[in-house]
């Protein structure tokens, strides 16, 4: 399968503090890739370089085999940040359409395409809502529809659940799969450990460097540990030594 | 008690935390202080006075003893030296005509004009008027002929000064300026004469000028100011915080498309501003536009895109919408003190009036002025057109490079 994501040796730092350093990363295409990490590991500074919002200070990375940020990838990929990102005081349908037609789209496609996110995230009847008015829980869906509206290949999904109730978390892995079976590749950042073990793949990133990377059975096995949570921890300290 | 303590210490530590904020704290008082104290100090100085003084001086009259008697005067050399030399800075040139070619081109805020023939004629008036019979010259006293003085000439016993009034505060000092140097010069009489409305006075711009007039270009050009920095400064600064501005710039969306996004949204918001800013002064406070309406409403448009580009660049130095707040004293204070609105530049200290030179509003404030008050063009708003138009073009590249820079990390 060919790659969607490839870095290497990947590094960007802000002042003294290495955020990123030496990172090789492969995501395949058509998988769920989810890069785990604790808070200031790196994750959301390595998804902002594949989105051509920061630059490296060195290394290499391809995004769809293009430079991030590229004209030619940039409509292929669908970006989700930490922050919801979202107009509060615009209304669910405006929002959709503002970031529609960022990327071109309009008229019947548009709309087509609104519909059928909406009720794939269970929003259909509030498209004229004032976001602002919307439970977390839709906001978080709406992000995630504007995200998905133009129809990336490829999608960076930066801390998705932070936050989100349980239940919320289950839908929302299950629109992941539907988006998977659509043939969609997703780079998914969490610290929940649970969420690492929905993933094709996870990459285990510490201090900017990925420490270790498999499927979840393959890194629970290495580890020699029942759960994800442990093999990480194991990876953690073996990694600090 | 101790919570309220508590919760002051609270808020202090905070802003110890925050130097921008302390920063803010401490140099606005100073900066309103100052500005205040340097930018409304005095009276208007150096202001541009053209003046042509015609007058060949002396004065001779008819006596009963049979020669004629001659007053070596120079009533026109006396006025001009009479006039203020610290108010205004005084330019000779040729006639009437020039004088008034002079105020229309903006060169001068007022002019005199003195008749060739006025130390003669004006003392002929005054004997005609007091109907005086005896005049003392070097100690002799001479018996005027009155009939023959009856018959003399003049027309040329008057003074004309032109006024730009489009300032009405500038308007009514050179008025005042002028009687207080025909008060001098009759104080320096050798004779004792008295009457009035030697000085006829002429508004080249502003006949009916009131101080709403003047005040009301520089209040719209100013209320653009603060609406639109604030308002850019706040957007942007939300859209970074919230994250759209990021999911912008991930999307096939290019720096200048959003620049240009920014542009055209408060370009409206400014237009819709204008409208009711002058709709309001034309109902409510009876003010009259001598120039073209369209000109006024795109020469503020001009000025509102580059005060746009001026809030995108200051919103780089906000980290939050509350650090964004307080930016705009800092711009608010000087921008209203120095450029024009309340109060003439050139009341400044000549020091301080370079930086008047450098803020756009000065030029904004002026420019439309000039249109509502004077019915001026573009062929004769061109200075100020270039300069906001050089504003524009460079507070656009700015906000477009920082745009990019931070498109691009």
């Amino acid at each position: 399968m060919p790659d969607a994501v490839v870095t290497k040796r990947l590094r960007k730092a802000y002042g003294k503090v290495n955020a990123v350093k030496d990172l090789d990363l492969t995501v395949s295409e058509g998988e769920i890739y989810g890069l785990i990490g604790p808070n200031g590991s790196g994750k959301t500074t390595t998804v902002k370089i594949l989105c051509g919002l920061l630059r490296p200070d060195g290394g290499e990375a391809q995004v769809l085999g293009s430079p991030p940020g590229s004209s030619s990838v940039r409509p292929l990929i669908g970006y989700m940040p930490q922050d919801l990102a979202i107009y509060l005081d615009l209304k669910v349908k405006q929002n959709i359409d503002f970031f529609g037609r960022l990327y071109g789209l309009g008229g019947k496609k548009l709309e087509a395409r609104e519909k059928g996110l909406l009720r794939m995230v269970a929003l259909d009847g509030r498209e004229d809502s004032l976001v602002s008015t919307l439970s977390g829980g839709m906001k978080h869906r709406l992000s995630l529809v504007c995200a998905m509206i133009h129809g990336p290949k490829l999608l960076f999904l930066d801390e998705p659940t932070l936050g989100v109730d349980p239940e919320l978390r289950f839908s929302f892995w299950q629109y992941l799969r539907k988006l998977k079976e659509g043939g969609v590749t997703a780079l998914i950042t969490t610290h929940y450990m649970d969420e690492a073990g929905r993933c094709d793949r996870v990459g285990l990133i510490r201090e900017g460097r990925l420490i270790a990377e498999g499927t979840p059975k393959e890194l629970r096995e290495s580890a020699g540990c029942e759960s994800l949570e442990d093999a990480f921890l194991v990876f953690s300290r073996s990694d600090a030594r | 008690m101790n919570r309220a303590v508590v919760i002051a210490i609270n808020i202090l530590r905070q802003i110890k935390n925050d130097r921008r904020t302390v920063g803010m704290i401490v140099v606005t008082p100073i900066l309103v202080m100052v500005l205040f104290g340097y930018a409304f100090a005095g009276e208007p100085h150096d202001l541009q006075l053209a003046i042509a003084n015609e007058d060949v001086g002396s004065a001779s009259f008819p006596t009963l003893e049979g020669p004629v008697v001659t007053l070596p005067l120079n009533l026109g050399r006396i006025m001009v030296d009479s006039i203020d030399g610290e108010t205004f800075a005084k330019t000779s040139t040729d006639n009437l005509e020039s004088i008034r070619q002079m105020i229309s081109d903006g060169r001068a805020w007022g002019g005199l004009h003195i008749p060739s023939n006025f130390t003669q004629h004006f003392i002929t008036k005054g004997f005609q008027i007091t109907n005086q019979a005896v005049i003392m010259i070097g100690g002799t006293p001479y018996h005027l002929n009155l009939t023959q003085i009856r018959s003399m000439p003049t027309d040329q016993a008057y003074m004309a000064t032109l006024v730009d009034n489009s300032n009405t505060q500038v308007g009514s000092l050179v008025q005042r300026k002028m009687q207080e140097a025909f008060s001098s010069m009759m104080a320096q009489l050798p004779v004792n004469l008295s009457f009035s409305g030697v000085i006829q006075t002429t508004f080249v711009y502003g006949t009916n000028a009131k101080f709403i007039d003047f005040f009301a270009p520089g209040i719209m050009s100013f209320v653009i100011t603060i609406i639109t920095i604030m308002l850019t400064i706040v957007s942007i600064v939300r859209e970074r915080t919230n994250g759209t501005m990021e999911r912008i710039f991930a999307s096939p969306t290019r720096p200048h498309e959003v620049v240009l996004g920014y542009m055209i949204a408060f370009s409206l918001i400014s237009l819709v501003q204008s409208c009711l800013l002058l709709g309001s002064a034309i109902l409510l406070f009876n003010m009259t536009i001598q120039g073209s309406v369209l000109l006024a409403l795109g020469f503020v448009v001009l000025y509102a895109i580059g005060v746009q580009g001026l809030g995108t660049l200051l919103s780089t130095v906000a980290r939050n919408e509350f650090q964004a707040i307080q930016l705009v004293p800092l711009v608010f204070v000087p921008f209203m003190l120095l450029g024009g609105i309340f109060w003439p530049i050139e009341a400044m200290p000549a020091f301080i009036r370079p930086l008047s030179s450098v803020i756009p509003l000065t030029y904004a404030a002026e420019g439309l002025r000039s249109i509502v008050i004077r019915g001026w063009g573009p062929a004769e708003i061109w200075k100020d057109l270039v300069a906001l138009g050089i504003f524009a073009v460079v507070m656009i590249l700015a906000g477009f490079a920082v745009t990019k820079k931070r498109a691009r990390g």
